[in-house]
């Protein structure tokens, strides 16, 4: 495992902290670097960041031609739907650069269905954004291995008995039909086996949820827009994608 | 000798490769090459991902835009494992409610704080929000609303705008404007944030600090903000 920074640090400043005083700090010839070194120790959360900003920064500017393009505006191909999950970003996981991928990151990637009930939704106004004015050609949903979200929602009572959270449940709840689905078909699975299967079943659930947005539909009969599953298992190292067909079938029969 | 159905067949199936490279049809063809390299990465940081496959703790909550250009991961040079990552029109936050609702920007916080124990949160806004210009130029009496549901969503955002309207002059440009609304509306989401007691608990503590953070990428820019919160010692009046 790589080393848990921060407790790490805390270890080093409670051993080297009570070794100089105001007293012994002028006496002691160790002074200096120990309170440069606790210094940089203490600053040390920000420090990592503007060092990847800077180096970031570097690379980043060199391409002037893209920086003027994407300081003018940005015209992405795909839309991606993931979780917050600190294993999964979608844009390091697929090399995706600045201006590839508008990105909505959740809880457990899911998407409530359509309502005509106002309601402040940050899922609904960033799909009719990427698909209405920034015209996206893909929608990707991205579930992942181990996901806490989908851990949540299988493990809840339907009597709410077990309930842990002020908001979690109310959100993963989104997802109860894939929970529901996954239970009534994997009745005899150990739970791991029943969390996995359902971590698929919310991508579906929110890729049919995607499709419930009129403006989604549209976009899709008239071929403009393509909506896609991904998984990524980072047990196995593997990532599976599928995509979402809506067709019609020639006519079948004619009612004479 | 290679007969002439061979060599035709051969040929048809090079010119078929050289098409579909310079045409790509499959949308996942590009993430499906980067994730070839990318499981090679996966497998020369064996340790790391072995670890991580078991579970997750990372010290950061960063909550950004979904704007293309501004992935907080790629811009701040992030390992997969050190942030944990909530993105929304804006980065917009708001304030606690009782009222029914899905909270995507409540539970994700929830969740970080109290079962990842994160301890930093940091609101990254950036140039050239759309969500913050689409606020700007709003009407009151709401005649020029264009859409379902960005509007109700980036009004969380209204205090910020009459704050930056009062603080910039009238006739400075559009840009002044913007960029100062932008800041006001990570400040405000800031506050927003310390509106949830599993929030505000631990800040009082000392265990989680809250960051506001700004992205230019105009003129290659990033600035980084602590909120302070300081409840004075009580005094005899």
């Amino acid at each position: 495992m790589a080393v848990d920074n921060t407790s790490f640090q805390k270890k080093t400043l409670d051993r080297i902290n009570p070794l100089f005083t105001t007293t012994t700090q002028s006496c002691t010839p160790f002074a200096s670097p120990i309170s440069a070194v606790t210094t940089e120790l203490q600053s040390s959360p920000l420090e990592k960041l503007r060092n990847g900003y800077l180096k970031f920064k570097e690379n980043y500017m060199k391409d002037q031609t893209l920086v003027k393009t994407l300081a003018e505006g940005q015209q992405p191909p795909y839309m991606i739907i993931a979780c917050c999950d600190s294993r999964v970003d979608p844009c390091t996981v697929l090399n995706l650069g600045p201006g590839e991928a508008f990105v909505l990151r959740n809880i457990g990637n899911m998407v409530p269905p359509y309502s005509s009930e106002k309601a402040c939704s940050s899922a609904a106004s960033a799909m009719e954004f990427a698909v209405l004015f920034l015209k996206v050609k893909h929608l990707v949903v991205i579930g992942h291995s181990q996901c806490g979200a989908v851990r949540a929602l299988m493990g809840m009572e339907d009597d709410g008995s077990n309930a842990f959270s002020e908001f979690i449940e109310d959100w993963v709840l989104i997802s109860k039909g894939a929970s529901k689905k996954v239970k009534d078909m994997h009745r005899s699975s150990p739970f791991e086996e029943q969390c996995t299967s359902c971590e698929k079943e919310v991508i579906n659930t929110s890729l049919l949820n995607c499709l419930s947005y009129p403006f989604v539909r549209q976009r899709m009969a008239s071929g403009e827009l393509t909506l896609h599953g991904g998984y990524y298992d980072f047990i196995n190292n593997q990532f599976e994608s599928w995509d979402v067909d809506l067709s019609c079938t020639s006519s079948l029969d004619k009612f004479q | 000798m290679e007969s002439v159905d061979n060599m035709q067949e051969r040929k048809l199936e090079e010119l078929s490769l050289e098409a579909n490279v310079a045409c790509p049809v499959d949308p996942f063809e590009k993430m499906r090459k980067a994730f070839e390299e990318f499981k090679a990465y996966f497998k020369k940081e064996k340790e790391l991902f072995d670890a991580l496959a078991q579970s997750q703790h990372p010290k950061w909550m960063i909550i950004a835009c979904s704007d293309s250009r501004v992935d907080p991961a790629l811009v701040l040079g992030l390992e997969l494992g050190e942030a944990f990552i909530l993105r929304n029109i804006a980065s917009l936050i708001p304030p606690h409610s009782k009222q029914s609702g899905h909270k995507s920007g409540a539970s994700a916080i929830e969740y970080a704080v109290e079962h990842l124990k994160v301890e930093h949160i940091m609101i990254v806004g950036h140039s050239r929000c759309g969500g913050i210009k689409a606020l700007l130029e709003m009407k009151e009496d709401g005649s020029n609303r264009f859409s379902e549901y960005i509007e109700d969503w980036i009004q969380i955002a209204q205090p910020a705008s009459e704050i930056a309207k009062a603080k910039v002059p009238h006739d400075s440009p559009f840009e002044e404007l913007w960029t100062c609304c932008v800041k006001e509306s990570v400040n405000l989401s800031l506050r927003n944030c310390m509106s949830y007691p599993f929030v505000k608990i631990p800040m009082e503590k000392g265990l989680l600090t809250l960051h506001g953070a700004y992205f230019d990428f105009v003129n290659g820019a990033f600035d980084v903000w602590k909120l302070k919160c300081k409840i004075d010692e009580h005094q005899s009046l």
